[in-house]
């Protein structure tokens, strides 16, 4: 009975010792997995290319799309992989609208290299002749190899609208739907001609319109670049432009220029 | 040996649960001294790049001062973010650099033991040579317009548009604007700013300075969107709504954001676009608070008629009526318009003058949605000092009066008795010299410097003037002047300027606003 007590009271002893005594131990990191994720902004996960702007003796362009390793640093090239996303519109075609991923030529391109972590990779967009007819779309995402696994942080698709038309930029927003008018292809044809610009991604950003972002469920379309009074400006120069257009049809027998819908073409109003 | 184990495991489960618990007597409580500041002042105003904020302090304590750490910051009011440490002695002795503006200045006085702490704050207006006095807009021998300068001090500065640009604006001079908040792109750090500007206009040219170091914003090339390649009609004038910057001539009103305004909105660069699609305008304006408008009615000289411009910038007419008189297709021209707001009123004043007829009209004006805004018509005989006068200002806030100028002596005209006066009580002028200018200046700016000014300009003729500016009892200059400046010129326009115009409450909430 005595030794009974004192193994008990021993097992309490002990049990408070080991009790109070804890203390973590860190494990090393030893993740062999590595990851590849977009290093792309939400603003830049669509994208839209037009052949149009570039002139006639453009035939090919290249798009460079940032990547950016999870995981371990080595001592080696790794290869990186792009795999194409087929959706329910019209999807480019490899080799006929951009250099198949897969592409041998491409191989020493894509590549994180050695004791590196990011890279941009190319994506080489063809100028086929259906592009001045349609819009492709090429979607991909990081595709799994030997290297990688697809990073797990968003975004996990990039999409790039391949065209040789006037394309509606990423960050014509609402806002310049009221401001401008709906988008259109003859209404942004017309703002080419009579502005000079392109209008296109890079221009709008310009005048400080962006894709929209949310603030407390609130819609942002511009930034810091963005001044009212030189958009009223520039609305009021189109409005001029498009009238004299109009004036100059109506001494020629013509009817005012019309949208692609069919409506007659206003800006702004 | 039961009942031993059981107890044995109660007392120690009753142990452990005693030692999670506090046990306040193994503290001793100790009373510490406090520590009380001494000799911080509640605001403090200074020069930047010339002055120095040097404050001596004084501990009440019962601390050794050797056991105390000092130190001292600087925050731009209301960005707390933009903290600075600007001293860890007792004594603040700061040289000035920053930007005008108002800031925080606060000392810590910590003990170095306990770390008890107390702490002082204090506001320091940061202003430049230039962000505090008065303006002087006038005429040079030439006939070409420059300004002069009085500061709060006393101090003068003369010709200041020659200095800066290098010559007087071109043409005669016509108005002078506080723009406040002006928003411009900074040409050394190609960043969008605002600060306070001066809007000059001549009968031929116009320009924008920057206030803090009379620099060059805009002028007549850079201040519109599409350059001088429109045509630009006859300057008017400059004027800070509520919300808005403007600028009224004979092509209409254009107008921006301006730079600090209520609703926060993109900063601009400073340009105008196109003018309002409703033509005409003039220099003459008249600033009211008539609710959910809180704009201005101004002459429009080219089609004879008044027309509205609301805080958002949108131009109005106005629709006619069975009235005999109408807003529109008036036969006559605007010699002078103001804004008397005595007795919290919003009574605007026109007078007129009719080709072929020495008698001169008062039109009494207020703010109605699309109605005739012309309440009532006064004529004046033609023998009235008021029918010849060559020059009119209107008393804003102390009596609802009308000043002018005839046979070198200064009138008033009562809008409520319809009587006209010599005004007997003012004194010290210099001897010999005639009256050309009267105005009315005020300020009443939040936390800031108060006065209404009588503003009486003369001349001796030799192309000299002085300037007398008089406290004022009833619309009446009361004793001598408490400012007197001379210089050269002829003077078209007085304005105060002050870095301090807070946009929420001035405008109206104060009463006093800004002058035009």
């Amino acid at each position: 009975m005595k030794n009974h007590f004192f193994q008990f009271i021993e097992g309490i002893i002990i049990g408070f010792l080991v009790l109070t005594s804890c203390e973590e131990k860190l494990v090393p990191y030893s993740n062999e997995i590595c990851w590849l994720r977009f290093n792309v902004s939400p603003a830049d996960t669509s994208q839209s290319y037009s052949f149009v702007y570039e002139g006639e003796n453009r035939i090919r362009d290249t798009l460079w799309i940032k990547v950016k390793t999870i995981g371990n640093v080595t001592n080696h090239d790794r290869k990186v992989t792009f795999t194409q996303i087929i959706t329910d519109t019209i999807n480019a075609e490899p080799n006929l609208h951009y250099v198949d991923f897969d592409n041998s030529e491409l191989a020493d391109l894509y590549v994180i290299p050695a004791n590196k972590t990011e890279s941009q990779i190319p994506v080489i967009l063809k100028r086929d002749k259906s592009l001045q007819r349609q819009n492709v779309l090429l979607k991909f995402s990081i595709g799994e190899n030997s290297d990688f696994k697809p990073g797990f942080v968003l975004p996990e698709k990039l999409e790039i609208w391949i065209t040789d038309q006037v394309i509606k930029p990423a960050n014509w927003s609402e806002f310049v739907d009221w401001y401008i008018g709906p988008y259109d292809k003859a209404l942004h044809q017309f703002l080419i001609e009579a502005s000079g610009e392109k209008w296109d991604y890079d221009y709008l950003n310009e005048l400080g319109l962006i894709v929209p972002e949310f603030e407390d469920d609130w819609p942002i379309y511009t930034n810091d670049n963005y001044d009212e009074a030189y958009f009223t400006y520039l609305i009021w120069t189109l409005q001029k432009a498009l009238k004299e257009e109009n004036e100059r049809r109506a001494a020629t027998g013509l009817g005012p220029l019309m949208r692609d819908d069919n409506t007659v073409m206003t800006i702004g109003d | 040996m039961n009942i031993i184990k059981y107890m044995f495991s109660i007392s120690c489960i009753l142990y452990t649960l005693a030692s999670c618990s506090d046990d306040n007597e193994n503290f001793s409580h100790m009373e510490i001294s406090d520590i009380e500041i001494l000799g911080v002042e509640e605001s403090y105003r200074k020069y930047s790049m010339q002055d120095s904020l040097i404050i001596p302090i004084t501990i009440r304590s019962g601390y050794d001062e050797e056991d105390l750490k000092y130190a001292w910051f600087i925050y731009k009011k209301n960005d707390k973010e933009s903290v600075d440490t600007i001293s860890r002695e007792k004594d603040l002795k700061y040289p000035i650099t920053e930007e005008p503006s108002e800031y925080s200045v606060a000392v810590k006085v910590q003990h170095a033991v306990n770390h008890y702490a107390v702490y002082a704050k204090t506001t320091l207006n940061v202003e430049t040579a230039f962000s505090r006095g008065f303006y002087i807009l006038k005429s040079t021998p030439e006939g070409n317009t420059d300004i002069d300068f009085r500061a709060e001090d006393g101090k003068p500065g003369y010709d200041l548009l020659s200095k800066s640009l290098g010559a007087p604006l071109n043409g005669y001079p016509q108005t002078l604007a506080q723009m406040i908040n002006y928003p411009f792109v900074n040409k050394e750090t190609n960043k969008r700013v605002y600060g306070y500007a001066l809007g000059i206009t001549t009968e031929k040219d116009l320009c924008l300075m920057e206030v803090k170091n009379m620099s060059l914003i805009h002028d007549r090339n850079t201040l519109f969107f599409g350059g001088e390649n429109e045509n630009r009609g006859k300057p008017g004038r400059f004027a800070r709504g509520y919300l808005n910057e403007h600028y009224i001539s004979a092509d209409g009103c254009y107008s921006i954001s301006a730079g600090k305004n209520l609703f926060g909105t993109n900063l601009s660069t400073g340009r105008f676009p196109q003018p309002d699609p409703t033509q005409g305008g003039s220099k003459w304006i008249a600033f009211h608070n008539a609710p959910y408008n809180w704009g201005f009615l101004y002459w429009d000289e080219i089609n004879r008629r008044f027309l509205s411009l609301d805080f958002y910038g949108n131009v109005s007419t106005f629709a006619g009526d069975e009235a005999e008189y109408q807003p529109n297709n008036i036969n006559g021209k605007v010699v002078f318009m103001g804004t008397t707001h005595f007795a919290e009123a919003n009574d605007i004043y026109a007078v007129l003058q009719t080709p072929g007829n020495e008698k001169r009209s008062v039109y009494q004006l207020s703010y109605t949605r699309d109605d005739n805004p012309i309440k009532k018509v006064t004529i004046m005989e033609a023998d009235s000092k008021f029918s010849q006068a060559d020059h009119y200002a209107i008393c804003v806030h102390s009596a609802p009066i009308l000043y002018y100028i005839a046979d070198n002596q200064l009138y008033y005209y009562s809008f409520v008795t319809e009587t006209e006066a010599p005004i007997t009580t003012l004194q010290g002028l210099p001897v010999g010299e005639k009256i050309n200018y009267v105005s009315n200046r005020f300020w009443k700016a939040l936390r800031d410097v108060s006065f209404d000014y009588l503003v009486v300009g003369t001349t001796a003729g030799n192309g000299n003037y002085t300037l007398s500016m008089y406290n004022m009892i009833g619309g009446q200059p009361n004793g001598n002047p408490v400012i007197q400046f001379r210089g050269v010129g002829k003077i078209a326009d007085v304005q105060y300027v002050s870095p301090l115009f807070n946009e929420i409450w001035d405008w109206d909430s104060s009463g006093y606003g800004l002058s035009y």
